[in-house]
C-alpha cells in the first residue's frame, strides 16, 4: 500500500487479529457465564463462530503479503 | 605648319594694314602657307582666342586700343602651348627680356622681318616637341599610377642572371620590401619564395624555357619583410629573342586571403571529416542518383557494409527492407524533382537492412544540401535497438507493477468481501443483544464486542478506499457541498465523544452559501476523522476550534486545531504514513493508523491538499485546503438519528430471503423476532429461490448478491423476466459494497441496495418501506 507498502500488510493483518480477538474474547467469556439454557447463548455462538471464521481467513492473509 | 600639307593659322594682333601684309607677304615668301586673322582689340583678340585653333600668335607691342604685354598674358592664361612671338618695330632689348621671361616664344623686329619665317618654324618645333614630351610625361605617369593602383606586383628578371630589374612600388605595400631592396640582387627571388614552393618554381620555369612556353601560371608563398609568408597567383610571362628569353614579366597577385578561406574550408571539412568517421551514427550521403557517396565508420559496422563496397551502390538497396524500397524510391524520385521529401529536417523511425538479412529499428535525421545542379541527401541513422529494448523493459516493469497493483487491489477487495460476512454476524448479534435484558458486566462485554466489531469494519473500509485511491479506482462524487454545513455536522457527531473528555468544540462563523468541490461523504469523512483525532489527542477541558480561511482567490483551507501535546517536527512528516500512530498504540486511544493516510489520500483524490503544523506543548492544526464552488451547494440529506431498534407489528408480510450463509439467516430470523407480522421463507441459492418465489408469491425479497449456483444479478435477471413476479420488490444484499456494483443493481431493478455487515435499524426500516411498496405495487395492479 503505496509508501508503507512493507510495513503496513503486516500491520494490517496484526490490527485486524487484535480487534478479532478482542470479539472472540468477549463472546467467549458472555457464553461462559450465561446458563446453557439461556436463549442469549445461540446468539454469541454465532458471534463467536464468526470471529472464529474471520481468524481463519488471517494465515491466508499473512501468506499472501509476505 | 612647314610641312606644307596644312596651312598655318596665324593670329596676327596688328592695327597698321600696311604691317599686316608685310607681315602676311613676308611669311608667304619664306614658304609659310598661312591662314592669318587679324585683330586689334582686346575683345577681338579674347574672342580668337575663345575660337581657338591658331598654330601661332603674332604680335605688335603697341596699338592705340591694345598692347602686347595684356595679349601675352592672355595668351599664357587661355593658349599656354600657342608659341606666342611679338612683331615690333619699337622693342628694346630690355622689354624683348621681360616679354620672354613674362612667357613670349620670341620677337622679331619690324626692320627685320626676314628673321619671322625661321623665328615661327623654330617656335612650332620647339611646341611640338614640348607637346610630344607633355603626352610622353602624361603616358608614364598613368602607366605609374596603373601599376601602383594594381593588385599585382610586377617583377622583371632578366634570364641570364635571374636579377630582379624591375618591381612595381606596390611590393613595399604588399610584402613590405623597398624596391632597392628587391632590383638588381641577384637569386633575391630565391630570398622571396617559400622553401617549399621554390623547387617547384624553377622546375616550372625551367621546363617553361625548355619548351619556349610564354605563360606559366603558378600559386606561390612569398615572404614578406616581417617573415610572414603570402599566397600569390603568379603569371610568368616570357619573351624571347628568337629562341632565347630575353626577359621574364612577373604577375604577382594576392590571394591570400582565398587561401585562408581555402584553407579553413579544407580545416572545417576535414573536421567534419574526422567527426563523421568518429560518430556514433552511421553517416549516409547519396547523390541525386539516390548512390551511396559517403558512408563513415559506423555505418560499415551498423549495416555490415565495408566502405568501398558501399560507395556507389544505390542506398535503399543497401540498407532498407525489400518492403520499403519501392516507397523510398518513390519519395527519392520526388525528392530529386522537387527538393522535398518525406520526413525531412526531422526525426522519423524506421527499419533498417544488415548485410545479413536482419532488420533492425533506426531513428533516422535527414536533411539535404544542394548546388546550382545536384541535391544529395544526408541521413544521421541511429540503431536504436537498445532504447527499444529498454523501453519495452520499462513498459514491461511498469506492466507488471500495474499488474501487482491490481492484483493487490483485488486480493484488498476480496479480504474486505471475506471478512465482511462474518462481520455481519458478529455486529448484526451483537446489536440484538444490546436490546436484551442483560446485567451491567454482560452489557459492557456486548459493547466491547460492538466496538471491536466497528473497529474492523472501519480498518477493512478504510484498506479497502486506500486500495481503491492507489489503483486509481476510487468512484468519487464532486458537486458544491455547503462548508458550514459539513463542519455542523461533523461537530454534532463528535460531540458525544468531546462531551466525554469535557473538550469544547468551536466552530467559526462561515457564511451558509460558502461552497467547495469535493465528494460530500469523504468530505465528512475526512473532517470526521480530523475532529476526532482532535478531540482524542487533546488534552481534558481542552479545545478544538474549526476554521476558515481564504488562502488564495478560488481556495479555501479549513482548519482543525486543537489545544494537544503537539507533534514533534522530526515525527510530523511520518503522520501520513498507514498505520503510523506514532506511539498511541500503547495508549488508551482508538484508532486504526489509518484515518490520516487515508484522509490525505481522499483530498488528492479530489483535488485538495492537506497539511499540519504544529507547536510541541500547544497544539496541532489539520488542515485541508479544496477549491471554492462558484455554484450553490445542493442541500445534504438529513442526517440519520439514532433510533433503538423497536418491536412493531405495524404491516404484516411474506420475506423471502436468498441467501446460502446459514448464519446470516439466523440472524435475520433473530431479527424478525421484531416483526412478528412477518413471515420469513428461505432460501438456500439462486434457483431454489427463484422457484419459492414462483411458487408463494412473497411480498418482499432480500436477495444476497453471491450465491452458490449463480449470481444475485442473475437471479434478479430472472425475476424481472416473469411478470408475475416484476413487482415484487427485490433488496439486494451483500458485502460487496462498491459503487459501481451498487448502482449497476439499482439499474437491474433492484429497489435498494444494503450492505453487510448489516445496520439491523434499517434493515427493519427497509423491510417496512418495501412491504408499503408492495402493497401500494399490488393495490395498483388490474
Amino acid at each position: 500500500m503505496g509508501h508503507g507498502a512493507h510495513t503496513s500488510e503486516p500491520d494490517l493483518i496484526h490490527k485486524l487479529k487484535n480487534y478479532i480477538c478482542i470479539i472472540s474474547g468477549f463472546s467467549e467469556l458472555l457464553i461462559s457465564e450465561l446458563p446453557d439454557d439461556d436463549p442469549r447463548r445461540a446468539d454469541l455462538v454465532e458471534i463467536h463462530k464468526a470471529a472464529q471464521a474471520a481468524m481463519a481467513i488471517m494465515p491466508d492473509l499473512a501468506e499472501r503479503v509476505r | 605648319m612647314a610641312d606644307g600639307r596644312r596651312s598655318l593659322r596665324v593670329l596676327h594682333v596688328e592695327d597698321d594694314p600696311f604691317d599686316r601684309d608685310l607681315v602676311a607677304e613676308t611669311l608667304s615668301q619664306q614658304g609659310l602657307t598661312c591662314e592669318i586673322t587679324t585683330v586689334e582689340t582686346r575683345d577681338g583678340f579674347a574672342q580668337a582666342l575663345d575660337a581657338g585653333g591658331f598654330d601661332v600668335i603674332l604680335t605688335d607691342d603697341r596699338l592705340p586700343r591694345f598692347d602686347g604685354q595684356s595679349a601675352l598674358a592672355m595668351a599664357v592664361e587661355r593658349a599656354p602651348h600657342v608659341p606666342f612671338i611679338f612683331v615690333s618695330g619699337t622693342l628694346g632689348e630690355e622689354i624683348a627680356v621681360e616679354r620672354l621671361k613674362a612667357g613670349a616664344t620670341d620677337y622679331v623686329l619690324k626692320q627685320r622681318l626676314t628673321r619671322l619665317g625661321p623665328a615661327v618654324d623654330r617656335a612650332l618645333r620647339e611646341a611640338q616637341v614640348r607637346r610630344e614630351h607633355a603626352s610622353s610625361q602624361e603616358a608614364k605617369l598613368f602607366l605609374e599610377d596603373l601599376i601602383a593602383a594594381s593588385p599585382s606586383m610586377i617583377f622583371r628578371i632578366d634570364p641570364r642572371e635571374f636579377r630582379i630589374t624591375y618591381a612595381s612600388p606596390n611590393v613595399f605595400r604588399l610584402l613590405g620590401y623597398a624596391q632597392h631592396e628587391v632590383v638588381g640582387i641577384r637569386n633575391f627571388w630565391r630570398t622571396l619564395l617559400h622553401q617549399d614552393d621554390l623547387g617547384r618554381a624553377a622546375q616550372h620555369l625551367r621546363e617553361a624555357l625548355e619548351s619556349q612556353t610564354r605563360q606559366v601560371p603558378q600559386e606561390y608563398r612569398f615572404r614578406s619583410a616581417d617573415g610572414r609568408y603570402r599566397w600569390f597567383f603568379n603569371l610568368m610571362h616570357v619573351e624571347y629573342d628568337d629562341t632565347r628569353p630575353s626577359r621574364i614579366l612577373w604577375y604577382c597577385i594576392d590571394i591570400s586571403e582565398r587561401r585562408t578561406a581555402e584553407q579553413a574550408l579544407l580545416e572545417s571539412e576535414e573536421r567534419t571529416r574526422a567527426i563523421l568517421r568518429t560518430a556514433n551514427d552511421a553517416f549516409v550521403r547519396t547523390d541525386d542518383g539516390g548512390r551511396v557517396v559517403e558512408w563513415n565508420k559506423r555505418a560499415e559496422s551498423m549495416f555490415g557494409w565495408p566502405r568501398e563496397e558501399a560507395l556507389g551502390r544505390m542506398l535503399a538497396d543497401t540498407i532498407l527492407p525489400e518492403s520499403h524500397r519501392e516507397q523510398h524510391r518513390q519519395s527519392f524520385t520526388r525528392f530529386v524533382e522537387t527538393g522535398d521529401a518525406h520526413g525531412l529536417n526531422q526525426r522519423v523511425e524506421h527499419s533498417a537492412l544488415r548485410r545479413d538479412g536482419s532488420e533492425f529499428p533506426v531513428e533516422m535525421t535527414l536533411w539535404t544540401t544542394s548546388d546550382a545542379t545536384h541535391r544529395t541527401l544526408n541521413a544521421f541513422v541511429r540503431d536504436i535497438t537498445e532504447q527499444r529494448r529498454a523501453e519495452a523493459a520499462v513498459r514491461q516493469a511498469k506492466e507488471e507493477a500495474d499488474r501487482a497493483n491490481r492484483a493487490k487491489s483485488d486480493f484488498l477487495s476480496r479480504m474486505s468481501h471475506e471478512l465482511r460476512t462474518p462481520l455481519n454476524a458478529v455486529l448484526g448479534f451483537a446489536q440484538l443483544l444490546t436490546g436484551e435484558a442483560l446485567g451491567d458486566e454482560a452489557r459492557d462485554n456486548v459493547q466491547q464486542i460492538l466496538k471491536g466489531g466497528h473497529h474492523l469494519l472501519d480498518l477493512v473500509n478504510e484498506v479497502l478506499d486506500i486500495s481503491r485511491i492507489e489503483a486509481g479506482r476510487l468512484s468519487l462524487s464532486l458537486e458544491p457541498v455547503a462548508v458550514r454545513e459539513v463542519a455542523w455536522h461533523v461537530a454534532d457527531l463528535v460531540a458525544p465523544l468531546a462531551r466525554e473528555r469535557k473538550i469544547v468544540i468551536v466552530v467559526d462563523e462561515i457564511e451558509a452559501g460558502h461552497a467547495v468541490v469535493a465528494d460530500r461523504q469523504r468530505l465528512r469523512q475526512i473532517l470526521l476523522n480530523l475532529l476526532s483525532n482532535a478531540v482524542k489527542y487533546n488534552r481534558p477541558n481542552g479545545r478544538v476550534t474549526v476554521t476558515f480561511d481564504h488562502v488564495s482567490g478560488d481556495r479555501l483551507r479549513i482548519k482543525v486545531t486543537d489545544t494537544g501535546g503537539g507533534i514533534r517536527p522530526d515525527k510530523l512528516r511520518l503522520l501520513f504514513n498507514p498505520f503510523e500512530r506514532l506511539g498511541a498504540e500503547t495508549t488508551s486511544i482508538e484508532g486504526t493508523g489509518l484515518g490520516l493516510a487515508l484522509s490525505r489520500g481522499l483530498a488528492e483524490a479530489m483535488g485538495a491538499s492537506m497539511g499540519v503544523e504544529s507547536d510541541m506543548g500547544r497544539g496541532s492544526t489539520f488542515w485541508i485546503e479544496l477549491t471554492l464552488s462558484r455554484e450553490v451547494a445542493a442541500t445534504a440529506p438529513e442526517a440519520e438519528r439514532e433510533r433503538p431498534l423497536q418491536s412493531t407489528t405495524a404491516r404484516p408480510g411474506t420475506l423471502l430471503y436468498i441467501e446460502d450463509n446459514v448464519s446470516n439467516v439466523r440472524l435475520m430470523t433473530r431479527l424478525l423476532a421484531r416483526r412478528p407480522t412477518v413471515t420469513l421463507l428461505h432460501a438456500g441459492d439462486g434457483e431454489s429461490g427463484i422457484a419459492t418465489a414462483r411458487d408463494r408469491g412473497p411480498d418482499v425479497i432480500f436477495l444476497d448478491l453471491h450465491l452458490p449456483d449463480m449470481s444475485g444479478e442473475d437471479v434478479l435477471h430472472h425475476l424481472w423476466a416473469d411478470a408475475a413476479l416484476r413487482k415484487i420488490p427485490v433488496v439486494m444484499l451483500t458485502a460487496d459494497a462498491t459503487p459501481a456494483q451498487m448502482r449497476r443493481a439499482l439499474a437491474s431493478g433492484a429497489a435498494a441496495y444494503l450492505t453487510k455487515p448489516f445496520d439491523l435499524r434499517q434493515v427493519l426500516d427497509t423491510l417496512d418501506h418495501m412491504l408499503q411498496l408492495s402493497e401500494e405495487r399490488r393495490a395498483a395492479r388490474p
